[in-house]
């Protein structure tokens, strides 16, 4: 056997709650061994409580007193270790203690000392050694052949997948629910007791049951479990000396990874080469800002946290920024991603807070129930009925009235939601965003592409001293056309546009194709239209270098060859930055000192340009006689403005006034300058009737969080912002306590987009990166879809509550029937058959079909809901038990009818049930809206599926008075008209009392 | 009448948190007057934080950028503080455009005097001039020397004489007055906001100081510091200057704008409004009376206190006070007032050319004013400040 020096390899790992400590113990990964004897030893000390140790994660977690430290407690795990070492302890069969903890350490050598690897610490190494523990290449990669033995031996890069539910287990499920127990207890008394039909009634009650809740289930899974299968992520990788764009489940050990920007890491890897490159690591680590990586090596000590390893790139975490080269050190279920998904053995996305909810007022009910079945049967003993009756009918009763799976009422209503969205070409990818789209507060949206068109088109231009425009593809100056050919100033204004200028040219079939961002494709469209060769251009100037635009530089420059080996620095940005950098401005064919004045008319023109809600740009360069002079921006020749228009889209201004109709606040990002962010904004009437308020910073990390916060509540615009700084608005907007939604489709919007409690992907335009990180995607850049979405959102809220409003409210008039009854001492109303009778069909159908209602009218015209408010408040229990009471006076009255005409007996118990049953489903109708219709305001839209329940519910239900067997079947006496008058009368007076018990909703002024 | 006192009055230097949103205030006004003259604007300006806020009502035709402004006068400035400097410090705007009135107001200069006539004052304003003869500019001295002092604080920051001296500073000078005629400087008080990086020790600051600022300012000075003369440096240890560490408002340095407190002074801000507020012109108007009575000879000292009501042409009051200093009584200096000068709203509009000023001064009038004082400025050829009515008013004397 394979033994190893233990370093010092037992260290808490987390020791925050005292007497209980987690410690990470080297050498315990995958190694049963030490596991069972570390367990077994430690848990026949006195002191120790509980012991569990972990071979997946190597870590051990104990319970002690408190007379002992953590540190004692390590100590004498390592002693353990050392006897361990020294034989103790029983070889578990067919596992070697010592077996390599990671699957990446199969190919290192043995005379690296193992210790070093255990915990991961490939930091601690220098680069080459890890490419020679890998036999990998960092410029080549992996040949083909060492790919696929690789491939064949570790097997896919894959995540464990939870174990999806298989629909038998789905089924099963459907018969371990508290009201299928009470059923099946009373099914059991029935038989114990000669009640055989009964018994069959109350299973096959139970079967139906669990056939409608199977059904809706397996449905509304496969809605959720298809939101995973979105993601497919990519990798790029060096294979045989050339990248190549592969699934990211065929990366192998040792896979040189490319990190770009947008990519998810593919899989755990050391950094090779880097530069900027920072990572988003907050799943990992919580840390909203991305991580700076660097090549370097770091001390090999194991205990470094993840979020400073800085040489280290993780499975799962985005490239935000920078690029870089990497090496894959593990993948699959041996990354920390593939560790933590193990540990939380996800089977299915988490329940979303209010499913949370649902659950814990179910449970709440239950006992509440039970406590009231237990008063009933406990009455009707004392009065003298039989134990075995009183017990079977309040079992029944319980299984009645315990308001079974409602959990299940969010799940089906979001799986609804998902598809009604899907519809309107929105696609949910994450299930909370169906409960969170109802409360968000405030929205904030990009200018450029998401309230704009994108479509940049050059329209004014200032150059020397002179203003043109450019009507109808044609540069016109105040004296006419212009031809650049006879302006040396202008030619050179437009050379700049197209060398400090990333659109790539190609040529199709004669056809030029721009394929570029929207303001770069202008300026080269400018230029062309303006009777530039391009191509003659781009061949006189080859670009040597270029360095983009950045958050503490507004400007992009690039470096170029022309001819006689002399260099050409082009920049385009900011005005006013650019022109601070100027000194000279050309004009004409000669260059004249940009004096104050100058300075002061070329500012004026650019306030000009930007009050028409143009993004201008500033131009201005240099050639430097020296190939190795340094490329400095100064000294700079002035060129002029261009100005180009990106028009608001068409429904945007519509769209905003919604929103604050919605009483959601909107806010604007931009990177323009202010004045041009303050023309969009009116255009667009973004602060209604306030005035804009602008935030104008390019270094929004610069202001203290509580001041932003104070600033973010009013700020109706950002001016100047990088898309790095989004995520920090969307941090302050939540810590102000706002639901925050965010659109983004850049591959900087990423983080943003994550931390949103809605993050929207433009999907259209968007980038990859957008679409994955994103809880929405719109697959359309249809801006107004987002008001539909909003008020699906809201209108998916206000259905959950309908539902479990008409379940609880119908619910609790059954028992309370029963237990007035009882404690009238004017026996039972109901028997059991028709207890489930009642459970049967007066409740899911028309539950279900609640889950359908429409969003209702005005939905968008009251302000969101707070999301600090739970699902129900004190009021809400207080109306339901309000309507409960009115449909159970209904029905006692009809009992009371009875017994005064037929006396105690069947016909009795006829006029209740029916009374009962009648006034439960008119009271669906009911329940389609907390609030009465005012007259003049908007109907309801019909719901036809509701129609269909009731309408339905009240067919079967006619059965029971007309259909002899029927009847006979559930106990009930047979009944005159006059009865069916009293009916009637006693279902459809609680509907008429509870309707106008409503409030009424405020019609909201517009 | 109180012959024998001390007195002291305080300038700040343009780096001065309330001086800057002075300046940004005004520049706004410079701005939109350059490009519309006819414009109406009202720009408050407050820094907290390190954080420029903006608050603008206007009514106007121009194109303008808030943000790039504020800029443009921080960077003029010199911040360049890594917690305050023109390109990365956040701005937060609040433009308010209020539709142009198509009876907006027309070219005074082109107005008949029954048109003058028909344009009444707008708000309701008390405003003082004052002059007297402490100085050649006829301004009170101890705000002469304060101003002086401030002005060379900045001037060997931006020289780099003493380059750990950052923008924002304070001068305090205290005089000692004898028969109401300056006697002698009884203290000198500077607070200088120093770079934490090369901050020099006690001494050294007070030896560069007194060197390189107090020295130069006094060379010229009639009146200089005695042995007794307190020299007081920086009171409170380290002062934290700068926008980063206090905040600033637009209308707070009211003293420093007018007369360092010597006289009465109004309690409305100069700076941030369009010339068309009588507010700000009055004070102008008021300032150009007093100063032509005192170079008449016909006072010492002189204070004139205009009052407009809204609604009404003329001012409701005009007073002239000249403590006892008068060569004439009061009441004929009040008379000889009413004769000479016109103190219609539209009027002083005109004579001054208020409107236009920003236009002939296109690198900038009313933000320059907004520091080291709106009068007695030696640097600005400024209307009011004209002793063009001497000849007329000594011939108007009975």
């Amino acid at each position: 056997m394979n033994r190893t020096v233990f370093m010092q390899c037992v260290l808490p790992i987390h020791s925050k709650v005292s007497g209980r400590t987690r410690f990470r113990v080297a050498g315990l990964r995958q190694a049963p061994g030490i596991k069972a004897f570390l367990e077994k030893t430690l848990s026949m000390q006195s002191d120790i409580g509980f012991v569990k140790a972990s071979t997946l994660t190597g870590t051990l977690l104990i319970t002690y007193n408190s007379g002992s430290t953590s540190d004692g407690i390590a100590g004498r795990i390592e002693a353990l270790l050392r006897q361990w070492e020294q034989g103790a302890g029983e070889p578990v069969p067919g596992t070697s203690a010592y077996r390599r903890p990671m699957p990446s350490a199969d190919l290192v050598n043995s005379d690296i000392p193992e210790a070093n690897f255990t915990g991961n610490q490939w930091h601690g190494l220098e680069r080459d050694e890890i490419l020679r523990l890998l036999e990998a290449n960092g410029e080549t990669g992996l040949s083909l052949e060492a790919w696929e033995a690789r491939f064949r031996q570790y097997g896919p890069n894959r995540l464990p997948q939870g174990e999806t539910r298989s629909k038998w287990e789905m089924f099963v499920g459907q018969f371990t629910s508290l009201p299928v127990y009470l059923l099946a207890a009373a099914a059991g008394i029935s038989v114990a007791t000669g009640g055989l039909l009964e018994a069959g009634v109350i299973l096959s009650v139970v079967a139906a049951n669990a056939v409608i809740g199977f059904v809706t289930e397996t449905k509304a899974e496969k809605t959720i479990q298809a939101l995973k299968a979105l993601v497919q992520p990519m990798a790029e990788v060096i294979r045989d000396g050339g990248s190549s764009l592969i699934p990211a489940e065929e990366v192998v050990l040792g896979d040189i990874l490319i990190l770009k920007p947008g990519f998810y890491v593919a899989a755990d890897c050391r950094i090779l080469t880097a530069s900027h490159l920072s990572i988003d690591e907050s799943m990992l680590t919580g840390e909203s800002m991305p991580a700076l990586k660097r090549p370097e090596r770091l001390r090999p000590d194991a205990h470094i946290p993840l979020g400073e390893r800085f040489n280290m790139a993780y499975m799962g975490t985005l490239v935000t920024g920078g690029e870089g080269l990497a090496v894959a050190v593990a993948t699959g279920s041996w990354t920390e991603i593939g560790q933590l998904q193990i540990l939380l053995n996800e089977t299915r996305p988490p329940q979303t807070p209010m499913e949370r909810q649902l659950e814990r007022l179910g449970d709440q009910l239950v006992l509440m129930c039970l406590a009231i079945c237990g008063v009933v049967f406990a009455l009707g003993f004392l009065r003298g009925y039989g134990l075995l009756q009183m017990l079977r009918l309040s079992i029944s009763l319980a299984a009645a009235a315990v308001p079974e799976g409602l959990p299940a009422v969010a799940t089906i209503n979001f799986a609804l939601g998902i598809n009604r969205m899907r519809k309107h070409r929105v696609l949910i990818r994450n299930l909370q965003a169906m409960e969170t789209l109802g409360a968000v507060q405030t929205i904030c949206l990009d200018k450029t592409g998401t309230l704009t068109m994108n479509q940049m088109t050059a329209r004014h231009l200032f150059v020397g001293d002179e203003r043109l425009e450019l009507i109808e593809g044609e540069l016109r100056g105040p004296g006419g056309p212009t031809d650049p050919a006879r302006r040396p100033d202008l030619r050179q204004l437009l050379v700049t546009c197209v060398l400090c200028n990333e659109t790539c040219i190609e040529e199709h079939e004669g056809e030029t194709c721009l394929n570029g961002s929207a303001t770069e494709t202008a300026l080269i469209k400018l230029a062309r239209n303006a009777g530039l060769d391009i191509r003659a251009v781009l061949h006189s100037a080859l670009l040597i270098q270029l360095n983009h635009r950045s958050e503490s530089r507004l400007f992009m420059t690039s470096r170029h060859e022309i001819e006689g080996n002399h260099r050409l620095l082009s920049v385009k940005g900011s005005p006013p930055e650019v022109l601070a950098m100027c000194d000279t401005y050309m004009i004409g064919d000669s260059l004249a000192p940009l004096t104050e004045m100058a300075r002061l008319t070329i500012e004026t023109e650019n306030e000009a340009m930007a009050g028409k809600a143009l993004r201008v740009l500033g131009f201005a360069f240099r050639k430097l006689d020296d190939p190795d002079e340094p490329a400095d921006e100064r000294n700079l020749i002035w060129l002029g403005l261009v100005g180009m228009a990106d028009p608001v889209r068409p429904g945007a201004r519509d769209l905003i006034a919604v929103f604050h109709r919605a009483g959601v606040d909107t806010v604007m990002i931009t990177g323009d300058q202010s004045a041009t962010a303050y023309a969009v904004a009116g255009e667009l009437n973004l602060s209604g009737d306030q005035p804009v308020q602008i935030l104008d910073s390019s270094e929004l990390n610069r202001v203290d969080d509580t001041t932003l916060q104070a600033l973010a509540q009013h700020a109706h615009v950002y001016a100047r912002v990088s898309p790095a700084h989004k995520l920090k608005i969307v941090q302050v907007l939540q810590k102000a306590g706002k639901t925050v939604a965010m659109t983004g489709d850049g591959i900087n919007d990423g983080p943003a987009l994550k931390a949103a409690d809605i993050g929207i992907a433009m999907g259209g335009t968007g980038t990859d990166v957008a679409r994955d990180v994103a809880d929405i995607v719109l697959e359309e850049d249809q801006l107004e879809i987002l008001a539909a979405a909003l008020s699906d959102g809201r209108a998916i809220y206000d259905n959950i509550r309908k539902t479990v409003h008409f379940f609880l409210s119908t619910n609790i008039s059954e028992i309370l029937l029963m237990f007035a009854a009882m404690a009238a001492g004017v026996g039972f109303p109901l028997n059991i058959m028709q207890l489930l009778w009642i459970n049967l069909i007066s409740d899911i159908f028309p539950g279900l079909a609640l889950s359908l209602e429409a969003p209702e009218p005005g939905i968008l015209t009251r302000p969101p809901r707070d999301s600090s408010v739970s699902l129900f408040t004190n009021s809400d229990f207080r109306s339901m038990t309000r309507e409960s009471a009115t449909i159970t006076a209904g029905a006692l009255a009809a009992f009371g009818f009875g017994l005064l005409r037929y006396g105690p007996g069947a016909a009795a118990g006829a006029l209740a049930f029916q009374s009962l049953t009648i006034g439960q489903l008119l009271h669906a109708t009911s329940c389609r809206s907390a609030y009465r219709r005012s007259p003049g305001s908007d109907p309801l839209a019909p719901n036809p599926s509701l129609f269909l329940a009731v309408g339905g519910s009240l067919c079967l239900q006619a059965l029971t008075l007309f259909y002899p067997p029927l009847r006979r079947f559930l106990g009930l006496g047979r009944i005159g008209l006059t009865d069916l008058a009293v009916i009637a009368g006693s279902a459809v007076v609680p509907l008429l009392i509870n309707e106008a018990a409503k409030p009424v909703r405020e019609k909201r002024e517009r | 009448m109180i012959q024998n006192f001390m007195y002291t009055s305080e300038s700040v230097t343009e780096g001065h948190p309330d001086k800057l949103c002075d300046q940004i205030s005004d520049a706004i006004v410079d701005h939109f007057l350059t490009q519309d003259p006819y414009a109406r604007v009202r720009a408050e300006c407050a820094v907290a934080k390190a954080i420029v806020f903006i608050a603008a009502r206007f009514a106007s035709t121009a194109n303008i950028d808030f943000a790039r402004l504020a800029r443009k006068v921080i960077q003029r400035i010199g911040y360049n503080h890594p917690d305050f400097n023109p390109l990365t410090c956040s701005i937060l705007t609040s433009p308010l455009a209020l539709p142009v009135s198509p009876n907006r107001p027309a070219d005074e200069s082109k107005l008949t005097d029954a048109e003058i006539d028909a344009i009444p004052a707008r708000n309701q304003v008390t405003a003082f001039g004052f002059a007297c003869n402490h100085t050649e500019q006829l301004m009170p001295l101890p705000i002469t020397l304060a101003h002086r002092i401030a002005r060379r604080l900045t001037e060997v920051r931006k020289e780099k004489i003493l380059p750990y001296v950052m923008p924002d500073g304070k001068a305090q000078v205290g005089v000692e007055f004898k028969a109401r005629k300056p006697f002698r400087i009884h203290s000198i008080t500077v607070e200088i906001h120093t770079d934490e990086s090369q901050t020099p020790d006690t001494e050294t600051l007070r030896r560069d100081l007194l060197e390189w600022v107090l020295k130069p300012v006094f060379r010229t000075e009639t009146l200089k510091p005695d042995l007794n003369s307190a020299l007081v440096i920086n009171p409170d240890g380290v002062y934290a200057g700068g926008p980063m560490n206090h905040s600033g408002l637009t209308g707070r340095k009211n003293a420093v704008d007018t007369y360092g407190e010597f006289a009465h002074q109004g309690s409305k801000a100069l700076s941030g409004k369009d010339p068309g507020r009588i507010d700000r012109s009055a004070a102008y108007a008021a300032r150009y009376a007093a100063k032509n009575i005192v170079a008449a000879g016909l006072a010492d000292e002189c204070e004139v206190m205009l009052s407009y009501a809204v609604g009404e042409t003329r001012p409701i009051t005009l007073i002239a006070q000249t403590f006892g200093t008068g060569s004439v009584s009061d009441e004929l200096i009040t008379m000889l007032l009413q004769e000479c000068f016109d103190f219609r709203p539209a009027a002083i509009l005109k004579n001054f050319a208020l409107r236009q000023l920003p236009r002939k001064n296109p690198l900038g009038f009313y933000q320059y004013l907004a520091t080291y004082g709106h009068f007695g400025r030696g640097d600005m050829v400024l209307p009011w400040e004209q002793t063009d009515k001497v000849d007329v008013l000594r011939a108007s004397l009975p």
